[in-house]
């Protein structure tokens, strides 16, 4: 499990990191605050996952989706406190995580 | 924008370059990990056990002394093993819609249920060569039903007659599918099939291949620990209390930046 964390956060770190590059975040600051938010969401995220859908059988997909909103609704406090170059902090990270959602689903279906 | 696009594309491009890969006849989980690093040290095992642990359930494990709990199930649930790792048996148990909770379990947290395997081990002495007792079935039956054993309380298998020629494969017209056979205490003749269509394993009788309601056998009953409602064990909460001290201090550290930002 704490492989699969660690292997899970590392990946969704590439992913952002480049959807943040590709967006135009460009500095030291703002590439590490997408390491800090991404450590504060992506582990619980996962865990929460293996836990709910995994363990108590919940519905995947509803458990996917609240989960997902929540790293989104939190993900865009963080960049509307902490950010000098999101002008939209809420598209941002929407787009951001729907990004390295997308291109995890994939992996996961290879 | 566009770099965003170019990046999808890429990655598209090389989603669509991986073929997929198949497992064999034999289950394989394609997204165990620990499986996976030590398939070659692994052997096939395929059979049903009861959950048996100690506490009164057993704890499904993402590995051989792992940390994170995968499933719980009370003693006396019946469990496929479908490989084994030293002392650890790896379980898959299917859900609805192909669904399925695999881990690992230690072996002496399991008892067998009694099956073929253990039937010929049992009766090894009297069980005998087939010698096409039943190459001139001239019966009505229009369905056979297979047993664990002769003399199980309940059919494993319906088989049509018609279906899949197996009417000709247990005749011995197609090669012989039935090796073995094994005279019951009551006369009946009984015939075991072994591995036909790749899937099925079990006795008929072959004096009345769609009978029911033939005197149950007594075997040795698994003796099993009373059941009881899971709980979680104590290094279950490892991967909790872990993540628990990343979230609390990524948080403290957005906390601090915040606070920096505002005096600035």
């Amino acid at each position: 499990m704490l492989k699969i964390l660690a292997v899970s956060l590392a990946l969704t770190l590439v992913f952002e990191e480049l959807f943040a590059l590709a967006w135009g975040l460009r500095g030291r600051r703002e590439l590490g605050l997408m390491v800090l938010v991404n450590c504060l969401t992506n582990p619980p995220v996962v865990l929460l996952y293996h836990t709910a859908a995994g363990l108590w059988r919940w519905d995947p997909v509803l458990v996917t989706v609240a989960l997902e909103a929540a790293a989104v609704l939190v993900e865009w406090r963080c960049w509307r406190a902490l950010s000098d170059q999101v002008k939209r902090p809420f598209l941002f990270s929407l787009l951001c995580n729907g990004f390295s959602y997308g291109v995890g689903w994939m992996l996961n279906l290879l | 924008m566009k770099k965003l696009w170019i990046l999808c594309l890429a990655l598209l491009t090389a989603a669509s370059l991986t073929a997929p890969a198949f497992a064999d006849i034999l289950w394989e989980p394609s997204d165990d990990e620990f499986y996976l690093r030590h398939r070659d040290e692994c052997s096939p095992v395929v059979r049903g056990f009861y959950a048996n642990g100690p506490e009164g359930f057993v704890t499904l494990w993402d590995a051989p002394g792992g940390s994170a709990v995968q499933g719980q199930y009370e003693n006396g649930t019946v469990l496929w093993v479908y490989w084994q790792y030293e002392d650890w048996g790896f379980i898959t148990v299917w859900e609805d819609g192909g669904k399925h909770t695999d881990g690992w379990v230690p072996m002496d947290h399991l008892e067998l249920v009694y099956d073929f395997q253990c039937f010929a081990e049992e009766y090894a002495a009297l069980i005998t060569d087939y010698n096409g007792e039943f190459a001139d079935y001239g019966g009505d039956a229009e369905a056979v039903h297979f047993y664990e054993y002769p003399g199980a309380p309940e059919v494993k298998q319906t088989m049509e007659m018609d279906m899949m020629d197996v009417r000709d494969h247990l005749m011995g017209k197609n090669g012989n599918y039935v090796p073995k056979i094994f005279v019951d205490e009551d006369g009946r003749t009984w015939g075991f099939v072994g591995y036909m269509y790749g899937r099925i394993d079990g006795w008929f009788c072959l004096d009345e291949p769609d009978g029911t309601g033939f005197p149950v056998r007594e075997v040795d009953a698994a003796d099993l620990t009373p059941a009881k409602t899971p709980v979680l064990p104590a290094k279950g909460y490892i991967p909790y209390v872990l993540v628990g001290a990343v979230v609390l201090v990524t948080a403290g550290v957005l906390m601090v930046l915040v606070k920096k930002r505002k005096k600035q």
